[in-house]
């Protein structure tokens, strides 16, 4: 250990002035905007070599920026779906500004998401398209797919809450706000936006408040490069929480969290009843077996809920964001996608 | 011979101390989220999260009234005037799906008439056109 040490401080490791450096440069897959609309961006990003006509739309989630999927070559789920031959387009919501704090799901889902999926099928010359959710990002495809009319032809849901009913971490807080004990509607509104740095540390609460090991991981793998280069990025993109909309989190809260109203099909959207057994698209939900913020008794029981015909439920190993960063997509996925796209 | 084991019990060391620190940290976070999830705690953190919603509200019925003192606008009365920007844009996003919506259309009545379409300059493009002139006229 002394030697690791030793040889960290004499020998030229890409340590040195780690802290001095500028952050390597994340989301470099090439890309062009397809709309824009307030802070969100519809990005197009081209197939290197495309063999697929059925277009992949990604919905991320809202608590942290969607660059997790694009971290840098070699490590870009977006890039990998490129490679393998398909047109990806990713909805980027941005970062919400105070002004924006009376957004509701209902204008996520509709005002948004329904709105960029029209704009992806204008653009892509297609009829249907597959979504994928990753995270609360699924949550929200999930809805999205349940109340449009829009042909969805796939929909992958990975690491997607979608039962609130067990509470894994924290239950006596849960607890507490589902029984009324505990009421930060007030709260909220007082905020308005919720600052970065509470969602955060409202994150760090749930899974881990003390968190030093991955700097343990980067002194003793301080000699290789590209690792630390990935954690750089990686880093970069945990410290890189946004803001959280007031109206969307007391809904989240409210008709999500406490009275578990997605499962139970008694949620609505703009007028729109939110009814599982409406999605018939194929569907493939994926849940990893290390995932401490999204376990899997949270995504599984969609499998009974939905009309469709063709569907898989996959656990695999990893952690919350493992997926995203792999940098390749794993066969199982890339299989089930391949299997139920039009092919050119 | 005596340097390889030395090397061997180095690395085997230094995975020692590494699953160590990942143990610590795990036992320290179960720890903390046990203190965490005590009830006394969460109702102490009840009455904090109320008197906090008090204060502020009771900071920004002042600072209205400052504001009004000062005449210099709240953050709320910035925000509004954000929020017209963005109802104008969603506005001209509704606009623009009926200019896709009728270009629709009429190639669809094109077509069922045998009609040829001519390349007509695409209505999308000479609404971002527009866009792109509103914005650099600030």
């Amino acid at each position: 250990v002394g030697d690791h040490f030793k040889n960290l401080k004499q020998e030229k490791t890409p340590l040195k002035g780690l802290w001095k450096e500028a952050m390597p440069k994340v989301g470099q897959t090439p890309r062009m905007s397809v709309w824009k609309k307030n802070k969100a961006t519809l990005w197009y990003y081209p197939a290197t070599n495309k063999k697929f006509q059925t277009p992949l739309f990604l919905i991320y989630s809202l608590l942290n920026q969607p660059y997790i999927l694009d971290l840098g070559p070699g490590l870009s789920m977006i890039e990998a779906f490129t490679n393998e031959g398909y047109d990806v387009y990713l909805l980027d919501f941005g970062i919400p500004g105070y002004e924006d704090k009376d957004f509701t799901l209902n204008y996520y889902i509709i005002n948004y998401i329904e709105t960029a999926v029209q704009r992806v099928l204008r653009h892509s010359n297609e009829k249907s398209l597959s979504v994928i959710g990753y995270c609360l990002g699924g949550t929200l495809a999930t809805i999205f797919t349940s109340v449009t009319n829009i042909p969805i032809k796939n929909l992958i849901l990975i690491a997607a809450p979608i039962d609130f009913s067990q509470s894994p971490q924290l239950t006596n807080w849960v607890n507490s706000l589902k029984n009324g004990e505990i009421n930060l509607d007030e709260l909220i509104d007082e905020y308005g936006l919720i600052p970065a740095k509470l969602v955060e540390l409202s994150v760090k609460m749930m899974t881990s408040p003390i968190s030093y090991s991955p700097y343990i991981n980067l002194l003793t793998r301080a000699h290789d490069e590209k690792y630390v280069d990935k954690w750089l990025r990686f880093q970069q993109w945990v410290k890189g929480h946004i803001p959280f909309v007031g109206a969307t989190l007391k809904q989240i809260l409210n008709d999500l969290l406490k009275e578990n109203k997605l499962i139970n099909n008694k949620l609505t959207i703009q007028g729109r009843k939110v009814k599982l057994s409406h999605i018939n698209s194929n569907l493939l939900v994926v849940s990893t077996s290390g995932d401490q913020i999204i376990p899997e008794e949270l995504i599984k029981p969609i499998m009974n809920k939905v009309a469709s015909n063709d569907k898989t439920y996959l656990r695999v190993k990893g952690g919350h964001v493992t997926l995203a960063i792999k940098g390749e997509i794993p066969e199982y996925l890339s299989e089930w996608i391949r299997e139920r796209s039009r092919s050119i | 011979m005596k340097g390889k084991v030395n090397m061997r019990d180095n690395i085997d060391l230094k995975e020692y101390l590494k699953l160590l620190g990942i143990q610590t940290e795990n036992q320290l976070n179960q720890l903390f989220q046990k203190r965490l999830s005590d009830k006394n705690l969460i109702h102490l953190a009840n009455l904090s999260i109320q008197k906090h919603t008090e204060d502020l509200k009771g900071l920004r019925d002042y600072q209205e009234l400052l504001a009004l003192q000062l005449n210099i606008p709240t953050k709320d009365d910035v925000a509004n005037v954000a929020k017209i920007a963005i109802q104008i844009e969603e506005k001209l996003d509704l606009l623009e799906n009926q200019i896709f919506y009728l270009m629709e259309e009429i190639q669809s009545l094109h077509h069922k008439n045998g009609n040829k379409i001519e390349k007509q300059p695409s209505k999308l493009y000479e609404l971002k056109d527009w866009n792109k002139r509103r914005k650099k006229s600030g």
